[in-house]
């Protein structure tokens, strides 16, 4: 059982962090934490605040052979990747760790039938659900059809901290960098002109980043991503 | 925080917006985090399973799973580097789980991290560093050698209530009264 009180949750939150729980409590706290975002956080406060320990000892070489090892078994990862029948999008979100927002959107969305399409045709309808990079929380929907308008409907509303501003940008698969779509106010739907964009297709990356309140001053981003998510097609019934 | 490491002379990387793109697919930016961190990690996951063959087995399986984890990695709440580490000492933990025959106390290798608490307490670098080593310092001396050998030889309860000659409980004790203070004291 993970303690309820505070001073003996960051004690477990501590001993997860530095190894010391049983395998059973151990597991424990791995299950609970992507549900758990106050343990998450004493978490997060112990491996940042221990890290410094870990300069304790001389730095020693790996063997050069340990990298090429890493990237071979990352060859077999992508090709098993791209051998797998294309999973239906939903299948790779864990669902049960979203909101009851995220739900309801979810849906909706299910409510639309989905298929794969290759070539895009005018008309076609893209569908992109924005998740924090850590799948926590689902932020933002962006909807768009081909020859039309994109939209960007927020969920709830997202906190921008003074002198900051949420900038959109989208990037293709295969493209070296993203591209701005200006910035978004945090609580409204936004409409742009698909012909504004590079392309729209299947895949394609969206993403919301913090940015100064006059946006990106390089033209590409500088702050956290917020939310973040691929275009699927969606054919509504 | 954007973390700044200026104890190699590697070039810094800011590894929150590197880990950001493995989450991507962007296997440069794993790359870039291995040549950057992998002496320390290397050194630390030695420390714990103690055989380099194994060590660099437990740093290659570390990688893919930094790989596949990245997406899991929340910026808003801590550094990208903190995360590294936890997933790799944990991986090198659970080898060391897997082999450990029945605990032993080894005097040799306790007066070694001794030595190298001293050494590390003597040298002033960042002001996290700082605040650990005086915190550390403040904890009784059981509770501190304590989380020592379960930190950074990560020794479970009994190995460290072999080394240390005292009961299993105490020792559970020590550890956990041992962080708590730490943690009032770190706050």
């Amino acid at each position: 059982m993970i303690p309820v009180d505070p001073v003996e949750r960051a004690a477990t939150a501590a001993e997860y962090v530095v190894g010391t729980l049983s395998s059973a409590e151990h597991d424990e706290v791995a299950l609970a934490l992507p549900r758990d975002a106050g343990l998450q956080q004493e978490v997060y406060f112990w491996q940042d605040k221990l890290l410094a320990m870990t300069r304790m000892l001389v730095p020693v070489e790996p063997s050069p052979a340990v990298w090429s090892r890493i990237e071979q078994s990352l060859k077999k990862v992508r090709a098993h990747r791209s051998a797998a029948p294309a999973q239906p999008w939903w299948e790779g979100l864990t669902f049960w760790r979203f909101g009851a927002a995220f739900a309801s959107v979810l849906a909706v969305v299910l409510a639309l039938q989905l298929r794969p399409v290759d070539a895009p045709v005018p008309g076609t309808r893209y569908l992109a659900v924005l998740q924090s990079p850590d799948k926590q929380d689902a932020g933002w929907i962006v909807e768009a059809s081909v020859g039309g308008k994109l939209r960007l409907i927020p969920l709830g509303t997202t906190a921008v901290a003074p002198q900051k501003a949420l900038q959109f940008w989208t990037k293709a698969q295969g493209a070296g960098a993203p591209t701005s779509l200006g910035l978004v106010p945090p609580d409204r739907v936004t409409e742009i002109d698909v012909a504004s964009l590079p392309t729209l297709e299947r895949e394609q990356l969206f993403e919301l980043t913090l940015e100064p309140e006059t946006g990106s001053p390089i033209g590409r981003p500088t702050g956290p991503i917020l939310y973040v998510g691929r275009t699927v097609v969606a054919k509504a019934n | 925080m954007t973390t700044m490491n200026t104890e190699t002379d590697d070039l810094p990387l800011d590894f929150e917006a590197a880990l950001l793109r493995c989450a991507q697919g962007d296997q440069y930016a794993l790359r870039a985090i291995y040549e950057r961190e992998r002496r320390w990690l290397m050194a630390t996951v030695l420390r714990i399973v103690r055989r380099r063959e194994l060590a660099e087995e437990v740093l290659h399986d570390a990688f893919l799973q930094i790989w596949r984890k990245a997406g899991t990695y929340n910026p808003r709440l801590g550094s990208a580097r903190g995360w590294i580490y936890t997933v790799v000492r944990h991986r090198a933990l659970n080898a060391l789980r897997a082999i450990s025959s029945s605990p032993e106390r080894d005097d040799e290798r306790y007066e070694e991290l001794l030595e190298a608490h001293a050494a590390w307490q003597s040298v002033d670098d960042s002001a996290e560093k700082r605040a650990l080593a005086q915190c550390l310092e403040r904890l009784e001396e059981q509770r501190r050698q304590s989380v020592l050998l379960a930190f950074v030889d990560g020794y479970s309860h009994e190995q460290v209530a072999a080394q240390l000659g005292a009961p299993l409980g105490t020792v559970k004790s020590w550890i956990r009264r041992g962080l708590i203070a730490l943690k009032e004291c770190l706050s």
